[in-house]
């Protein structure tokens, strides 16, 4: 009998590795993310003043560096759609679709995604936010909304208005990325096939504030609008987030608060297999038995 | 070539395990105090080595299985029946209006209105579908193109692009010029692997200037594209095609753009498209003349070796647990 309590721990692989062969994946919940990423492409999104890797890029090259990082980031199971934004309108691109199996897809419409798009000036940040919202709500399956803006509103707002209507009835969540430097800069209007800028906007050339006293109303220059954003957050529910450097994007959608439980097959074969090994590892291990 | 890959090529650092059953055990020592007083035992010798060389490889089996091997996925040449289709979308508000029927007698009151993307949209799906193999490039327009997916036969990711054309309205204006250009240039720089198409899908017309027109014509030319207009009425008083000459001058853009669509040179065929059924007809017609041999790719997903490996392991140590149970006395 003492051959046989020696390889008890045979025949205890043995069982493991039987469960093993005969395991089916096992359904899990694991956390997912569907966004639907809405870009700013109205003008000022042109200007340059985000740095990435020691180059000046533009507001929109930013945004679209954040979007790839998370991009990346997403746990499979995860969606992403696109659209962009303009004058008063949200054109949506694509529904969300899941990031591993269409990856090469989203990659390819992602970098389609530029200042060509705009089909007119003009910028209702409200407004856009607005559709997003609701685009996002009709999509249901738990889709967050992710939107890319500067905050600046063209022609500027009244004082106290806030520029959107009311988004109660669309429990969506989700993030208002501030995109843009804090110091007012000039807004470019026309450039060249080089990417050079030929022409800024000037002061009489834009609407400026009605309710500024002479010489104070600055439509013509562009900052991230933190204030206007943060406000507009608190209104629609959704989180605020103003864009430092392009990784923060990850950090702050990959929460809890963002996510949904995803249930997924997973192959926990590796637990039966671990303990076979460990069993025959401890049997053939030298001067372990009794003499 | 599928190569071999590992999901955790690090647990590999764990096969010097299977040396473990090679080195000589005290535990496997029988308790006999003088062995040269045994005759010696060659088959019980040979069973031994039998045995420990099973334990190794039990034990390497499982390592390498744990390790999670598999071959890369790996994309394999094809020649299908089928065509490299760049669709033109018309992306503007008027697309999404309802199509006009004549009066809705009493018991069509409940008919359902469709948008004339709608229609265009469960047509385009259905293409997809139908030809899954074909390759789809996806352009909207209104007064911009807009360049979505570039040719692809991810069936699914150009779907969802329809189907968000479904969500708010388009802008209102549309430059068919530029956007004809975006579509034809998703052809520029590919090689040529099969028949080549363009699908345009609008309600309206356009007017052209004549250097966007030679460079509509160049492009089409050039690069042997096919040019297919569905054109979606949008309602009873729509121009009627069939109706005009190719000489005619009218006043109507759709017209003036059929006309010039006509005269391109290459092959062209406008179908005009007022319900399921007759928006269905032409989509099928395009698929019928557009199904010369394509060159496809077709991605072999890899393959996951480690149950076979399991398996493996199974038996090896089925063995191993036989021997030692009936090597008890009986050898």
């Amino acid at each position: 009998m003492a051959m046989l309590n020696k390889n008890i721990l045979i025949l205890l692989a043995l069982v493991a590795l039987l469960v093993c062969v005969f395991m089916k994946p096992i359904v899990m919940t694991r956390p997912a993310y569907n966004f639907q990423i809405t870009f700013d492409i109205s003008q000022s999104m042109r200007v340059r003043d985000h740095l990435i890797d020691g180059q000046s890029v533009s507001r929109l090259v930013a945004a679209k560096k954040a979007a790839f990082d998370l991009l990346q980031s997403l746990p499979c199971g995860s969606r992403i759609g696109w659209g962009v934004f303009t004058e008063r309108r949200v054109v949506s691109l694509t529904t969300p679709v899941e990031v591993c199996d269409h990856y090469a897809g989203l990659l390819s419409s992602l970098n389609y995604i530029d200042d060509g798009m705009r089909w007119a000036n003009a910028s209702g940040v409200g407004k856009g936010l607005h559709q997003s919202i609701r685009g996002a709500d009709g999509l249901g399956e738990s889709t967050r909304i992710i939107f890319f803006t500067d905050g600046q509103e063209a022609p500027p707002l009244r004082a106290g208005s806030r520029g959107m209507p009311k988004t109660d009835k669309y429990p969506v969540g989700g993030l208002i990325v501030g995109v843009g430097g804090v110091s007012p800069v000039r807004i470019p209007k026309a450039i060249d096939e080089n990417g050079l800028v030929t022409a800024y906007w000037q002061p009489n050339e834009v609407v400026q504030r009605k309710d500024a006293s002479f010489g104070q109303s600055h439509e013509e220059l562009s900052k991230r609008q933190d204030g206007h954003l943060s406000k507009l957050g608190r209104l629609a529910d959704l989180i605020y987030l103003p864009l430092e450097s392009t990784d923060q994007l990850v950090d702050a959608a990959l929460v809890k608060s963002l996510s949904h439980e995803n249930k997924i097959p997973v192959d926990l074969r590796w637990i039966p297999a671990s303990l076979a090994l460990l069993f025959l590892c401890f049997r053939f291990l030298p001067g372990m038995g009794r003499v | 070539m599928a190569a071999l890959e590992f999901f955790q090529p690090w647990l590999l650092l764990l096969l010097p395990l299977a040396l473990l059953p090679l080195i000589p055990n005290r535990r496997d020592g029988l308790p006999f105090p003088w062995i040269n007083w045994l005759p010696v035992d060659v088959t019980g010798q040979r069973l031994h080595r039998l045995w420990q060389g099973l334990a190794a490889l039990t034990i390497a089996l499982l390592v390498v299985a744990l390790a999670g091997p598999k071959s890369s996925e790996s994309v394999i040449e094809r020649i299908g029946r089928g065509a490299e289709i760049s669709i033109l979308l018309d992306r503007s508000a008027s697309m999404d209006g309802e199509i006009r029927r004549p009066i809705l007698r009493d018991y069509q009151l409940n008919a359902e209105q469709e948008t004339k993307n709608g229609l265009a949209r469960d047509a385009l799906s259905w293409l997809l579908e139908q030809r899954p193999e074909n390759r789809y490039a996806l352009t909207l327009f209104n007064v911009v193109p807009m360049r979505i997916a570039e040719f692809t036969d991810d069936t699914e990711f150009l779907n969802a692009a329809l189907d968000a054309t479904s969500i708010g309205r388009g802008p209102k204006e549309t430059n068919m010029g530029i956007a004809l250009l975006a579509a034809i240039d998703a052809f520029n720089q590919r090689p040529y692997t099969g028949s080549r198409a363009l699908l345009l899908v609008s309600d309206g017309g356009a007017k052209l200037d004549e250097a966007t027109r030679k460079k509509i014509q160049e492009g089409l030319v050039k690069n042997q594209i096919s040019l297919y207009f569905i054109y979606v009425q949008s309602g009873i008083n729509a121009p009627d095609f069939e109706l005009v000459g190719t000489d005619a001058t009218s006043l109507a853009e759709e017209i003036e753009l059929h006309i010039f669509f006509k005269n391109l040179g290459t092959q062209y065929q406008v179908f005009q498209a007022d319900d399921v059924a007759s928006m269905g007809e032409a989509v099928s017609t395009i698929d019928s003349l557009e199904n010369l041999p394509l060159t496809y790719y077709e991605k072999i997903p890899g393959m996951d070796y480690s149950r076979l490996l399991f398996i493996g392991a199974l038996l090896s140590c089925l063995v191993l647990a036989l021997i030692a149970v009936t090597r008890l006395e009986a050898l």
